[in-house]
């Protein structure tokens, strides 16, 4: 363990004010005050929405990306306990928090988005089975707690009681399972959400095939999301970036990308949509910056075997694909729908503070979750060795 | 622990960011709403077939004969606007059964238009007539 | 039985009774816009020399109805599609979905609904036209069942083919909708959309979404079929090279036949 940066990170935790520090201290005022708006003064008051344009950033990001960057959580817990393969347990339990949070993330932003998130329950009591929206609801709710209870043997494990880890060891299982099922409905949900507005979904991004095109890039993203949130902790806690591990589930990456790039070519010929390409626009130069930088060139990146068993490699490829991916949702919910909305949207300031601040959050949760518990194997209790690991 | 915020935030802001401006670039300021035009004049060709029956108010105070507003003889006044004094001052679907020259007089109701300029005055004694036409006139 | 409107762009003056009738009949604030809102639900735009009428179309199968994850939109069977507010979690798919740009939100408020016309179902199930219908003083806006309006548009097309487009709007239009309309300009010179699918909407999603029970089944067992073989291939590698006395999983969990 390289402990030297993480020493003078824990060191003196309130020590002098860092830039970072600082703009995650107004971030966090900045949101408070925006909340206040958001629920005394109304959307209108608050984002750029509009009848025309009645989904933004909220949805566009904080939800699409937000569940979509979870995925990792189902990709690798489906690897370990449904494939078996052992050896990437190490990488398990921050893929779940990461995935945690991701969810807790979407929920939070959920509740800025919805018009009455004082009702964000009623989907449990009045059910309407034709709507992908439904569906959506659900998964997020039963999701969430298959996460919460994938990770909470963590948690029981930092607080040292063994009795609740053995129940939860006895049901792991068919809650990997039940994750698993859920996660692909979830994921494929959200492209479903787009099926029902063909005339107004630009060609380029507008497919019978959005679900599936949503699952694989989710789990291609979800991939990414491990590599670069293995990265960061590197980076963040002095821990080693565990390549033996990363660069086996980057060629799984690789392989999803390119089913994903194909998949992708295969709609926009049929869509006859290579015509927009030329046209002049930025639905054809957002469609190729996406396709280039987020499917194209991390393709070609970790195809090299040196690249890909390098650090550095591997990781700008990862971002490359989390960046293509966040672009491909953002394309889908604002870029494409703008022409058949006839306006513009571009999230207000406030919008942009909410969806900052809460990946800001998030990250301090991570922070704080690895300081108290034991996420990484290194900082497992001594006391809590041998007992199943969630 | 909060350098490890700190580094973490700062590629992420970087990412959030050049997605940000990547998803958005080339926008334009959001459309606001056009000050709205002035709507062209209702068109004057098509006949009005169903205009409502007369209204009679016949319980006057201080005055011999009922009151008959004709639909006819305003709709053209208001060149075919209906919502010229509709639903305000006027309901359409549950008419009000009373117009009183208090009211009217300070320019509500029928004063609205009565106004002595836009039409003749409430308050004119020598247009009693024109309005208090009685039942059989 | 299905009730529904006729809107004849050729007779429709822009006198505004319509928008001035609803605004009444549904207790909406004032004034009247120019373009439908939460607050206005119905208005006469200038288009070509014409005025043509925004309303809900009232779908025969209602996109938003399908959307809604609350089901507080709804068809109702006496043809209006309606909106139950209690329900509403203000998730907007409805405004982003309907093909007509129908719904709207009320942006301006705290505590923020849907707002659209929802052809006065009040008024028609006590056998009453829509207030729209009852004042239009040209009968530009006619009520009825919507088989008879559908004769009626037929007909008028008949008697004066010089005088219409020969479609009636609405007829196939996202699958069919209450709310017909003629014109004797092409249709989407009035504004309204002509490049629609014929089929309903909803199938699009409904065709994925009525696969999940099957979806659930099948996955479902497939990863336990998955899990148990790999599983047991791993017992089995592990048995070979290091070989110990059974004991069940389930003592070992109560702790009693734990390994040391």
């Amino acid at each position: 363990m390289r402990s030297a940066p993480a020493e003078r990170t824990m060191a003196a935790p309130w020590g002098r004010l860092g830039f970072w520090r600082v703009v995650f201290g107004v971030l966090v005022v900045l949101f408070a005050a925006v909340s206040v708006l958001r629920f005394t003064r109304g959307l209108g008051a608050t984002t750029h929405l509009s009848d025309a344009f009645p989904w933004g950033l909220w949805i566009g990001f904080d939800v699409l990306c937000g569940v979509g960057l979870a995925a990792g959580a189902f990709t690798l817990t489906a690897t370990v306990h449904v494939f078996n393969l052992r050896r990437f347990e190490p990488i398990v339990r921050p893929t779940l928090l990461t995935g945690f949070l991701g969810y807790l993330f979407v929920i939070v932003a959920l509740l800025f988005d919805l018009g009455q998130p004082w009702r964000i329950w009623h989907p449990l009591v009045f059910w309407n089975p034709h709507s992908v929206m439904f569906e959506v609801a659900w998964c997020v709710m039963l999701y969430t707690l298959v996460l919460a209870l994938e990770f909470s043997p963590i948690v029981f494990e930092g607080l040292r009681l063994e009795r609740p880890q053995r129940v939860i060891h006895l049901v792991r299982t068919p809650l990997v399972i039940a994750g698993v099922l859920l996660s692909t409905l979830h994921q494929s949900s959200l492209g479903s959400l787009y099926l029902i507005v063909p005339e107004k979904l630009h060609p380029l991004w507008y497919s019978p095939l959005l679900p599936l095109l949503f699952f694989i890039s989710a789990v291609s993203a979800g991939i990414g999301m491990i590599v670069v949130e293995s990265y960061l902790s590197m980076r963040a806690f002095g821990r080693r970036l565990e390549l033996e591990l990363l660069e086996p589930l980057a060629r799984a990456m690789v392989v999803g990308l390119v089913l994903y790039g194909f998949l992708r070519a295969r709609e926009v010929f049929r869509n006859g949509a290579v015509a927009a390409l030329r046209e002049p626009g930025y639905e054809g130069t957002l469609f190729l910056l996406e396709v280039g930088l987020g499917i194209v060139l991390p393709v070609v990146l970790l195809s090299f075997p040196r690249i890909r068993a390098s650090d550095r490699g591997l990781v700008a490829g990862a971002f490359f694909v989390v960046l293509g991916f966040v672009m491909h949702r953002l394309n889908v919910s604002v870029t494409g729908m703008e022409r058949a909305a006839g306006t513009r949207y571009i999230p207000s300031w406030m919008e942009i503070v909410v969806s900052l601040a809460l990946v800001a959050l998030g990250f301090a949760a991570f922070a704080a979750a690895v300081r108290w518990l034991p996420i990484f194997p290194e900082a497992r209790r001594p006391g809590a060795a041998g007992v199943p690991r969630g | 622990m909060l350098g490890a915020v700190r580094r973490r935030m700062g590629l992420w802001l970087g990412a959030l960011a050049s997605a940000a401006v990547l998803g958005c670039a080339g926008g334009a300021a959001p459309a606001t709403l056009q000050p709205a035009q002035p709507l062209p004049p209702p068109r004057a060709d098509v006949e009005l077939v169903s205009l409502p029956a007369d209204l009679v108010f016949d319980r006057t105070v201080g005055a011999e004969m009922a009151v008959v507003f004709r639909h006819t003889s305003h709709v053209e006044f208001a060149g075919r606007r209906c919502i010229a004094c509709h639903p305000a001052p006027f309901r359409m679907l549950a008419p009000e059964r009373k117009a009183e020259h208090p009211e009217m007089d300070e320019g509500g109701s029928c004063g609205s238009c009565h106004d002595g300029q836009r039409a003749f005055a409430t308050t004119d004694e020598e247009s009693c007539e024109i309005c208090h036409v009685g039942l059989d006139p | 039985m299905s009730y529904g409107l006729l809107f004849d762009a050729t007779r429709c003056i822009g006198c505004g009774a319509c928008s001035a009738a609803c605004k009444e009949q549904n207790r909406l604030p004032l004034p009247i816009e120019t373009k439908t809102t939460a607050y206005t639900w119905t208005v006469v735009e200038p288009r070509e020399g014409l005025w043509v009428r925004r309303l809900c179309m009232h779908c025969l199968e209602p996109t938003c109805a399908s959307v809604c994850p609350v089901a507080a939109l709804s068809k109702s069977e006496l043809g209006p599609v309606v909106y139950d507010a209690n329900r509403c979690i203000g998730c907007r798919y409805c405004v982003m979905a309907c093909p007509f740009g129908v719904p709207k939100y009320q942006w301006d408020r705290a505590v923020p609904v849907v707002g659209k016309c929802i052809l006065c179902a009040d008024r028609i199930a006590q056998g009453l036209p829509p207030a729209c219908a009852a004042v239009c003083p040209t009968g530009a806006t006619m009520f009825g069942e919507r088989e008879a309006l559908v004769r009626e548009a037929r007909a008028r097309i008949a008697a004066a083919p010089e005088r219409y487009v020969d479609h009636v709007y609405g007829l196939e239009e996202a699958g069919g909708t209450s709310v017909l309309m003629l014109s004797s300009v092409p249709f989407a010179q009035l504004g309204l959309k002509t490049d629609l699918p014929r089929q309903p909407l909803p199938l699009l999603t409904w065709e994925v979404l009525r696969k999940i029970p099957d979806f659930l089944l099948v996955a479902g067992l497939l990863l336990f079929g998955i899990h148990w073989i790999t599983n047991r291939r791993a017992a089995v590698a592990r048995e070979t090279e290091n070989p110990r006395p059974r004991t069940s999983r389930w003592r070992r969990w109560l702790g009693r036949g734990r390994q040391p």
